[in-house]
């Protein structure tokens, strides 16, 4: 079998050479930098001086903008010409583009102009094929265009809407999503993917085995529902029993394996001192048939 | 020491460009900004303390994190380090300049904790060779005497560290790289069944190291890119021993190493008539592992092809090659033929191509290798049609069809063939201010053709139709000071020609939220779920040999304030509680409610108090000083762990021993209270 390699002696594992080698590159490109627009040069700078100075010196907006010597950008590259809203008696929302759930403009048009810049970012690459833009979600509903931390808080702005994986992950089996180990975005990609609930594998199985490479096999003995669809078994989120299953594990093995388990030992099922039957002690199943996820042993038994 | 060390030196690495892109800009106005805090926590816990920090460290410890971010005309640059210097502590870097390139650095551990002060009657735990501390059929009693028996933890540490970095310098190309090593050591919960049935720990140390690099263009109209992924997973325990003398009667084989590669390209062309996207995706990856009996330490007893193992005879090899190989295929068509219409068509193709070379034996039983291969596919249509009053109408429709099949054509399932279709509707509304609604319907229908008499298990690839509801509304009654939320979902699934396993499914869930924001100073808010399933199973050979009906019930109630501007503008105070019960059911009827099919009616219940306050106080604009408090608790009852008891003994033979257990999950009531002070210091 394939052992670690090792470099003279000593196990360096070759992630760890390209990863100094990329951070050395960052410290040499750092000082390349580029020209500033200012801020009180926007004509929305009078009336929102606040706004515009933070927006420009602190949000990723405003520097990016700023860089570009770019004229054109700043307030009304998304809000639109501000003429009809300086000339009004009372200048108001219905003169101005503005964004969020009180916005007038439809939440296709809202992400469409967030998209004339950013259609290019290679995470919005199926962005028309997602979930989310199907069902109305702009882009503001996670993002704070006006914030200077460009990432989305997680897993809090996904709970607000996917309330059900709220009540999942705060179960007593999870995965440490409320922990903060676990991201919503290391499973799916918010701004759409090609395979169903916007994962970012081609199916359920390669996605988990990102991260539970030893569940991959090849497994000389296999467990079919396991090669099928993880979730046959497994909630992703959280589960009120063990290991993220979705029932309790003797009524979910029994699922399928009625005849082998039931009729063949219906009798001989001992007891302990409570009366319990002992397929139900413990962890179930488990306690005896581990190989559960398939079994690399030559020899074919109970245990495997 | 050790890891406090490492904790630096990781810390100065990462954030070594920081302090080199202040130096050379030699601004005063440089704009780093950022934020060092110091604090220390008390934690007390009464019971089961692994459970309560499953996924954390929660020990009396001091406190450090540090978040730095750096903008400096087009760059910048963002660091966070969390739990400095504890079991689950993290260092984040990330930066780039706009248009010209970007990375990402990290390290984190987490421990995921499964159970502390196990015992198991074997020496040599954390080995691939563990030896029983006596033979219980010689010295029972010393084997019975649990004073003997080794006490250790379940949990394994993880760490995760690597790093990414794209590079497109103001041009349309790109090209993405990225590096990652996981790796895992510790215990964890295994079970064998000789020389006596037992749970053991089994020894857990591997590394994964995963490198992609991606290469492609982004433009206007055309987004476009080749990615070639490769992982390899390295088991440093691929067995394990339960006895002195290694024999197949003792063995375990455990995760085998492997090696994954993978081929992608993904394309998107926008601006096609009628408003169109088209989108693309394609991948081919490989899996293989490679190992004989010898690279398990299995003894060399394989001679001439007859090899007797655990009662069967005549192996056919001692030596597995495995290949599993993935194609996957996927095209969506997004267009906009009118204003208020749109409309996307989708296809998705999967081949699951299983080569693993077979393992087979001549014995009392089928004994060949059954190795699964499969292809999907699946196909689609989802419209949308704005109807005035700011309403929409979607519909869609899905088929999916999966060929299942085995080397030789083995029937492992009541069929090979199965056939999904669902149809869904939905309408939204948002026509009023102060009201968003939406109410769906899904219906999926399952055809499994004929069903192979003699098999009819396996309730996932029955015939099935499946109808779900659901129904969504918020509500703004006080124009920005009150939100409400109201979620319904239904959901029935009959498997309509079941006659042994699974025959329906039911599930119900509802989850009500309410935010109240007053004059921006405070916000009140509080949530509540309630949720059901309910499942049914009949039969064994005749749906009249017993029936069983599942009923779990789950429900939670939380409450939240968050008060700004107290002590004159100085203090904020969070407050929190939040309340879950889990209650679980089994029942049974018919023949099988005698005295080995009890009634359950302790399925994971459990039910989980937690309380948070926290209180800051702003010194200034710069420094803050947190004082919080956490008290949670947890009450777990279960059927499966009623009178535990760590060794049972035969029925047949009341002096020999059945099984052993660890006390893994035997009780996992906590109370814990948690105290902590922070003071944070911003730039």
């Amino acid at each position: 079998m394939q052992k670690r390699k090792s470099l003279g002696g000593v196990k360096v594992p070759i992630s760890c050479l390209v990863a100094a080698a990329l951070w050395c590159v960052c410290i040499i490109v750092w000082p390349l930098s580029a020209a500033a627009k200012n801020p009180d040069e926007e004509v929305c700078f009078d009336c929102h001086e606040e706004t515009v100075t933070a927006f420009y010196n602190t949000s990723f907006h405003g520097r990016a903008w700023a860089a570009t010597e770019d004229q054109e950008s700043g307030c009304e590259s998304c809000h639109g010409s501000a003429d009809q809203h300086m000339e009004a008696d009372e200048p108001s929302k219905e003169t101005i583009k503005t964004f969020g759930s009180a916005s007038l403009q439809s939440p296709d048009e809202q992400s469409q102009l967030c998209l004339t810049c950013h259609k290019k970012w290679t995470k919005l690459t199926f962005w028309e094929m997602g979930a989310h833009q199907e069902n109305g979600v702009t882009c503001v509903a996670c993002h704070g265009i006006h914030q200077s931390r460009s990432a989305v808080l997680q897993p809090t702005t996904c709970f607000t809407c996917h309330r059900d994986v709220r009540s999942d992950a705060n179960k007593i089996s999870h995965h440490p999503i409320i922990e903060g180990k676990v991201d919503c975005s290391d499973c799916h990609n918010p701004h759409g993917t090609l395979y169903k609930s916007m994962i970012v594998a081609e199916s359920t199985n390669q996605l988990c085995y990102t991260c539970h490479a030893d569940k991959r096999g090849p497994w000389i003995w296999e467990h079919p529902p396991v090669e099928e669809d993880c979730a046959i078994c497994h909630t992703p989120h959280g589960s009120r029993h063990e290991t993220l299953l979705v029932e309790r594990i003797t009524s979910l093995c029994q699922d399928c394996h009625t005849r082998h388990h039931v009729v063949d030992n219906k009798l001989t099922f001992p007891v302990n001192d409570d009366g319990n039957a002992k397929r139900d002690l413990g962890r179930g199943c488990i306690e005896c048939h581990h190989a559960i996820h398939g079994s690399s042993n030559f020899r074919r038994s109970l245990t495997r | 020491m050790k890891k406090k060390l490492y904790s630096v030196v990781i810390l100065l690495l990462l954030a070594a460009p920081a302090s080199i892109a202040v130096a050379d800009d030699g601004d005063a106005d440089t704009p780093l900004h950022g934020t060092i805090e110091l604090g220390v926590r008390g934690v007390h816990v009464r019971g089961d303390s692994a459970r309560m920090q499953e996924f954390v460290e929660l020990n009396d410890s001091a406190l450090a994190g540090v978040q730095l971010e750096y903008l400096k005309k087009a760059y910048n640059f963002q660091f966070e380090a969390d739990q400095i210097g504890s079991d689950d502590q993290s260092f984040v870097a990330r930066g780039g300049r706009y248009l010209d390139f970007k990375y990402t650095f990290n390290y984190t551990e987490m421990t995921h904790n499964y159970g502390f002060d196990a015992i198991a009657p074997y020496e040599g735990i954390g080995s691939q060779q563990i030896t029983r501390i006596a033979d219980p059929s010689v010295d029972l009693a010393t084997w019975t005497n649990l004073s003997n028996w080794t006490r250790f933890d379940y949990k394994v540490e993880h760490k995760k560290y690597g790093g990414e970095m794209e590079i497109s310098m103001n041009s349309p190309y790109f090209i993405n790289i990225g590096v990652e090593r996981r790796e895992q050591e510790g215990l964890r919960p295994y079970s064998t069944d000789r020389p006596e049935s037992a749970e053991v720990p089994e020894p857990v140390l591997n590394t994964t190291d995963n490198i992609h690099l991606r290469a492609g263009y982004r433009g206007e109209t055309l987004i476009s890119s080749i990615t070639g992924f490769m992982s390899s997973f390295d088991n440093d325990h691929n067995y394990m021993n339960t006895d002195d003398t290694p024999d197949y009667s003792n063995f375990a084989a455990l995760a085998p190493d492997n090696d994954f590669y993978k081929l992608a390209a993904d394309l998107t062309l926008r601006d096609l008539p009628l408003s169109s996207v088209l989108s693309a995706a394609a991948s081919y990856s490989k899996l293989e592992t490679s190992y004989t009996a010898s690279d398990l330490n299995l003894p060399a007893t394989f001679a001439g092809g007859v090899w007797n193992i655990g009662g069967l005879a005549n192996v056919n090899t001692d030596r597995f090659d495995g290949e599993v190989d993935h194609t996957s295929f996927s095209v969506a068509v997004s267009s906009k033929p009118l204003d208020k219409l749109g409309t996307k068509v989708y296809y998705r193709y999967l081949e699951r191509d299983n080569k693993s070379s077979r393992v087979t034996t001549e014995a009392v039983r089928d004994t060949d290798t059954e190795h699964l291969s499969y292809d999907r596919d699946i196909a689609g249509i989802d419209i949308g049609y704005r109807l005035p009053q700011k309403t929409k109408l979607s519909a869609g429709y899905e088929y999916q069809k999966s060929d299942r099949s085995t080397p030789d054509g083995t029937n492992l399932y009541p069929t090979d063939t199965t056939k999904d279709q669902t149809g869904y509707l939905r309408l939204k509304n948002s026509a009023l201010d102060w009201l968003k609604a939406k109410v769906s319907y899904t219906h999926t229908k399952r055809d499994s053709g004929d069903i192979e008499a003699g098999n009819p298990t396996f309730f996932a690839y029955q015939d099935q139709s499946s109808d779900a509801w659901e129904l969504d509304f918020d509500i703004y009654p006080l124009d920005n000071r009150l939100d409400l939320g109201l979620i319904y979902t239904y959901k029935k699934i009959d498997y309509d020609d079941v006659i042994q396993s699974r025959t329906g499914d039911t599930r119900q869930s509802t989850y009500l939220d309410a935010s109240y924001y007053m004059f921006g100073r405070a916000t009140f808010s509080g949530s509540a779920g309630y949720e059901t399933v309910k499942t049914d199973t009949n039969g064994i050979n005749d749906p009249s040999d017993y029936t069983q009906t599942t009923d779990d019930t789950f429900w939670f109630v939380g409450l939240a304030a968050n008060i700004k501007g107290l002590l004159n503008y100085h203090l904020t105070l969070d407050l929190s509680c939040r309340y879950q019960e889990s209650d679980g059911e089994i029942y049974f009827s018919n023949d099988m409610t005698g005295d080995n099919l009890q009634n359950i009616t302790e399925s994971d219940d459990y039910i989980k108090k937690t309380m948070e306050a926290k209180g800051t106080y702003a010194i200034d604009n710069k420094l803050s000083v947190t004082a919080g408090y956490i008290y949670e608790k947890l009450e777990y009852t279960d059927f499966g762990y009623n009178a535990f008891q760590n060794i049972l003994v035969s029925d047949l033979d009341p002096a020999s021993v059945e099984f052993s257990y660890s006390g893994l999950y035997a009780d996992q009531n906590y109370e814990a209270n948690i105290g902590y002070l922070m003071v944070k210091y911003g730039f």
